[in-house]
């Protein structure tokens, strides 16, 4: 579903973000991605959704080559993923429910479907009690389980998430975890970018570990 | 079809009504902008109205001689009314110039009547088209009927010619430059609101991309709200000058001032100052795409 091939990315300054990175994940895989502060994972999870190109090397997700993707295929492929944003990226003047129901417009599905999926996702996440309250009016942690209703409301093929229990206590975190399970139960490949270590070891699945835009070999973590 | 279109006419709602203080801003400063140029297109319109009937003042008398056979007045009339620079050529028969005599200096009536004979000759006023206002061209017509068929003067005071026609060339050029520098200022402010407007939503506009916005899914609600947002402005402006106008001819200046009733004293129709509220829904569209196709596309 995935696959890198000795991707680099260089910041502008040319200090390496990513260096010479390869790995693969199999379609229905649940993979943590690792490492520290500035390791790069952030910058992996951009190239992965083509909101950044790599300097050199190849991206593919769903057998699709991302450079040579022309631009206007760019929407049907994040179409196909699910991202929880770091900072949520939620939009400001919407309410919780229209955040949501915004991922299923964009596909044009009926509106009777948008509203069952968004009523339904935002039910799993436990935020019935807050359809109608914009993204500042609610806490972050509840910002945050909007951004992944927003991510999981399409049910994607691939869900990225760039530290999703970042803002939660460690009840939550592990519910949150719980339904990412269950939608990579359903198929969903998943990869999760988080340094909470304890969240990694509870869940014994596939570690990818980055150290300073290289990826460490596997078992090494 | 509807899934789309609905989500779009919302978006676009949403757009103008969540964001007050931009739509505001964005509306009143196109409104401002257009209203001046509607205050020009009311002044021009009425100079306009004026110049033409000043253009009426340019004429010229054929006088025919009193013994002019009617085969002659006619014969001089076809040529009047088939010249290219002729607008209007109007018999004014022996007995009309008289009765208009009579009419003007009535206490010098029973003079003219005295007489038995008719002392004042059919004549022709000659009214000159536009572009062919100048002293020139009525030298040109002065000689040519000077010696038509029972002529016996044609008179034209060139002087009054020359100052008037200098007066309209005036009004006609100043009006087309200045004009043009106006239209080009609405351009110009109603283009940078709109780009600040489109500017201040680029984190949103990023965000729908992230989802899997495409282009022109993004694109049509900011298109329509900025098109809303142009027509409403030509529509307040147009509201301003209404009201403007209704004010400024029920003032003092106004009734004192003859000046202000020639540049002001009637209001455009319709069909002439719907260009504010077209002329603000046209540019905000062509600025918002413009501003739009940057912010709005995918990564290449």
């Amino acid at each position: 579903m995935i696959q890198l091939f000795h991707v680099t990315r260089r910041y502008n300054t040319g200090a390496p973000a990513l260096s010479d990175v390869s790995f693969s994940i199999e379609k229905g895989e649940f993979v943590f991605l690792t490492g520290a502060s500035g390791a790069g994972k952030t910058t992996l999870l951009r190239l992965l959704f083509r909101d950044d190109l790599p300097t050199a090397g190849q991206v593919m997700v769903n057998n699709e080559n991302l450079q040579s993707m022309p631009a206007s295929r760019v929407p049907y492929l994040r179409r196909q993923i699910g991202v929880v944003f770091q900072d949520f990226k939620l939009l400001r003047r919407k309410t919780v429910f229209e955040n949501v129901a915004y991922a299923t417009q964009v596909i044009g599905l009926p509106a009777s479907e948008q509203r069952r999926r968004t009523y339904r996702v935002l039910e799993m996440l436990a935020l019935n009690h807050r359809l109608h309250h914009f993204p500042d009016q609610i806490s972050g942690g509840e910002q945050q389980r909007v951004a992944i209703a927003r991510a999981l409301v399409n049910r994607p093929l691939v869900l990225l998430a760039d530290e999703p229990t970042g803002n939660l206590d460690p009840e939550l975190s592990l519910a949150i975890i719980e339904t990412f399970k269950e939608i990579n139960a359903q198929g969903t490949t998943v990869l999760v970018a988080t340094h909470d270590r304890s969240l990694i070891q509870r869940m014994a699945r596939r570690v990818l570990t980055l150290a300073q835009g290289h990826l460490a070999p596997a078992g090494s973590a | 079809m509807t899934a789309i279109l609905l989500p779009i006419l919302k978006e676009a709602r949403d757009g103008l009504t969540r964001h007050p203080a931009l739509t505001l801003l964005a509306t009143l400063s196109m409104a401002v902008s257009l209203y001046v140029l509607g205050m020009f297109v009311l002044i021009a319109w009425n100079v306009r109205l004026a110049t033409a009937t000043l253009g009426k003042e340019l004429q010229m008398q054929v006088y025919m001689r009193p013994d002019a056979t009617r085969e002659e007045i006619e014969a001089v009339r076809m040529g009047l009314v088939s010249d290219d620079a002729v607008a209007e050529a109007r018999l004014v028969p022996a007995e009309e110039a008289r009765r208009r005599f009579e009419g003007r200096f009535p206490r010098l009536s029973g003079i003219s009547a005295g007489l038995g004979e008719n002392l004042f000759p059919a004549s022709f006023e000659v009214v000159l088209r536009p572009a062919h206002q100048g002293a020139e061209e009525a030298e040109r017509l002065a000689k040519a009927y000077k010696v038509g068929p029972g002529v016996d003067e044609v008179r034209f005071d060139r002087g009054w010619f020359e100052r008037l026609t200098a007066l309209l060339d005036f009004f006609r050029n100043g009006g087309y430059g200045l004009g043009a520098l106006l239209v080009m200022a609405v351009m110009v402010t109603v283009g940078a609101v709109v780009r600040l407007t489109v500017l201040a939503r680029r984190e949103e506009i990023e965000i729908m991309k992230l989802v899997g916005a495409t282009a022109s899914f993004i694109r049509a609600p900011f298109l329509l709200g900025a098109a809303t947002q142009g027509l409403a402005g030509g529509l307040l402006a147009l509201a301003g000058l209404r009201l403007t106008w209704w004010m400024l001819v029920r003032s003092n200046p106004y009734r004192e001032n003859p000046l202000l009733a020639l540049a002001a004293g009637r209001f455009p129709p319709a069909d002439v100052l719907a260009i504010l509220p077209l002329l603000g829904l046209l540019l905000a569209l062509a600025a918002a795409a413009l501003s739009l196709g940057r912010a709005s596309a995918q990564p290449g």
